[in-house]
């Protein structure tokens, strides 16, 4: 019998999705052995862009693309990966939700391109030479760079048939997933791969876990300006944690390690806006109105990094 | 040098762009932010010329600008995975 | 045909909801642009749903619930005005004036005071205009 084929494509991610699945190590030993990987661009196969446009439409088993469709070879390999994958996966935070860096959304192409090449004190270049989708050089060599576009995640492209957040997943998580892939044992298409439990439920500083009741935050802090007490609550103290409306696939990691956490698993089960589900539930565990005059600030940069279709929240 | 960017400028040189054989190969293996070889062949099938593209453009100089400091390490990190 | 705004009022059960009702059996009148939509408590209500509305096109939302200590369920008006208060601050990052979106304590003996709110509301998004999201976003 033959092997299940796998396809990985890195569109505009930072790589960090790949990196992960090979943090499988000795996991990923027995999930290769298993897995046909014909195609895994560019990060750790030789395979290029017109190897897997020559193989036939719908002959690859599970297709997983990660990163955000940013420009428009992004845009062109993954309808190809769509074509040629029966089951497509938005692989990481950054292709299911937009990602960090899905922030780009925020100014448009032309201020993003004055910053980086013109408007810089440590940049030189008194020509305003900026990249160009068509340059000719010496009169004869015809170079193309691809057009920038507005960061999109992956369902906004193409049709998704799995989910899967982090940034990057954890590990064991991305194992466990691969574990149902290949057994069969899938959610129904277009639902998110993950336990179903929040953040908070899995924390080992839930005060709620540990027989005693929850309490309100008295006071916001940013996170320079303190640290929180071992085993307590991040967000009791008044760090702005995402806990409460963030899928735990990771076993939360970060508040383990002193760090509120980020949102970066993706929303909890039924949610259609991230980032305005966070106002809501972190707006309950505040004590006073006046408070959220300095909660602002912070929430912005967390709602920033999981930018969500319908909302853009600006400084 | 205001002369070596005049080879860029398509506007200098109307007749460019005359289909010579090219070799591309994308993307570059292991490299993140897509690169891209461009090489060009003379008629004896010779290499004439070669270029290196990357590909990519993030754009991460403009947004990080007026986000909290405590923030900005943990973002920066997306530049590149790897 | 000149344009009609379409406010959309999200109404506590047990109390603006029934002053509503009770405006209605006072004889008082307000808008006929006024669209009601009841829900158990005001602390249901969400960013989202605010935010929902907005984006298909209502002019104007309106959320009313019972005073501070009258919640039937105790604490769910405290959450509302949190929520409420945090959600107009970030209201113009949608692209709407954050005027467009009101919250008010009406109780159910309030029925006078449910169509001044109304008629006062209307006014007030009439002189704001039609949505600028309309027929625009999504």
């Amino acid at each position: 019998m033959s092997k299940p084929k796998l396809a990985y494509y890195l569109a505009g991610g930072c790589g960090g999705c790949d990196i992960a699945v090979v943090d499988l190590a000795e996991a990923l030993v027995d999930v290769a052995l298993q897995l046909d990987i014909v195609f895994w661009a560019p990060t750790v196969l030789d395979a290029k862009y017109k190897d897997l446009e020559a193989m036939p439409d719908g002959s690859i088993d599970v297709g997983l693309v990660s990163g955000n469709v940013r420009n428009s070879e992004h845009e062109h390999i993954v309808k190809v990966m769509r074509q040629k994958c029966k089951v497509l996966i938005a692989f990481g935070i950054c292709a299911a939700c937009g990602g960090i860096k899905g922030l780009v959304n925020l100014h448009t192409t032309e201020q993003l391109l004055d910053k980086a090449y013109i408007n810089t004190f440590s940049t030189d270049n008194p020509e305003k030479v900026l990249p160009q989708t068509t340059v000719v050089v010496d009169g004869k060599y015809e170079l193309t760079l691809p057009t920038l576009m507005d960061a999109r995640p992956l369902d906004q492209v193409v049709k998704v048939d799995y989910y899967i957040g982090g940034c990057p997943p954890y590990h064991e998580h991305i194992g466990k997933a691969f574990m149902a892939l290949l057994s069969g044992q899938l959610p129904p298409s277009g639902s998110w791969i993950t336990m179903g439990k929040a953040v908070c439920e899995v924390c080992d500083r839930n005060p709620v876990l540990q027989g005693k009741s929850k309490k309100f935050a008295t006071t916001v802090k940013r996170t320079i300006e303190g640290t929180p007490t071992e085993g307590a609550c991040i967000l009791e103290e008044g760090y702005l944690c995402l806990g409460p409306v963030t899928q735990g696939d990771c076993g939360a990691k970060c508040p383990s390690a002193n760090v509120p956490c980020r949102g970066c698993g993706g929303p909890i089960p039924g949610v259609k806006d991230f980032g305005l589900r966070a106002i809501s539930a972190i707006a309950v565990c505040l004590t006073m109105k006046s408070l959220l005059n300095r909660f602002l600030i912070q929430c912005i940069c967390f709602i920033d990094m999981h930018y969500q279709a319908l909302f853009l929240v600006k400084e | 040098m205001k002369n070596g960017l005049d080879r860029y400028n398509k506007k200098n040189n109307p007749e460019g762009g005359k289909g010579m054989k090219k070799i591309e190969i994308n993307p570059m293996t292991r490299l993140e932010g897509h690169g891209k070889i461009t090489i060009f062949l003379d008629e004896q099938g010779n290499v004439e010329n070669a270029f290196m593209q990357v590909v990519e453009f993030m754009g991460y100089e403009k947004f990080l600008i007026g986000m909290p400091i405590e923030e900005v390490p943990r973002t920066v990190t997306t530049i590149c995975g790897v | 045909m000149a344009w009609e705004p379409k406010i959309i009022v999200i109404a506590c059960q047990w109390c603006t909801y029934a002053g509503a009702d009770l405006a209605g059996s006072l004889r008082y009148s307000y808008p006929p642009t006024v669209h009601i939509v009841r829900v158990p408590c005001s602390g249901r209500v969400e960013p989202e749903f605010i935010a929902e509305a907005l984006i298909r096109g209502a002019d104007g939302v309106f959320i009313g619930g019972c005073h501070f200590g009258d919640c039937h369920y105790k604490e769910g008006n405290y959450k509302a005005i949190r929520r409420f208060n945090l959600f107009k601050r970030v209201a113009t990052e949608l692209g709407v004036e954050p005027d467009r979106i009101q919250l008010e304590w009406i109780s159910g003996s309030e029925g006078k005071k449910f169509a001044e709110s109304m008629t006062a509301f209307d006014a007030k998004i009439r002189e704001l205009g039609p949505n600028p999201l309309k027929g625009g976003a999504q």
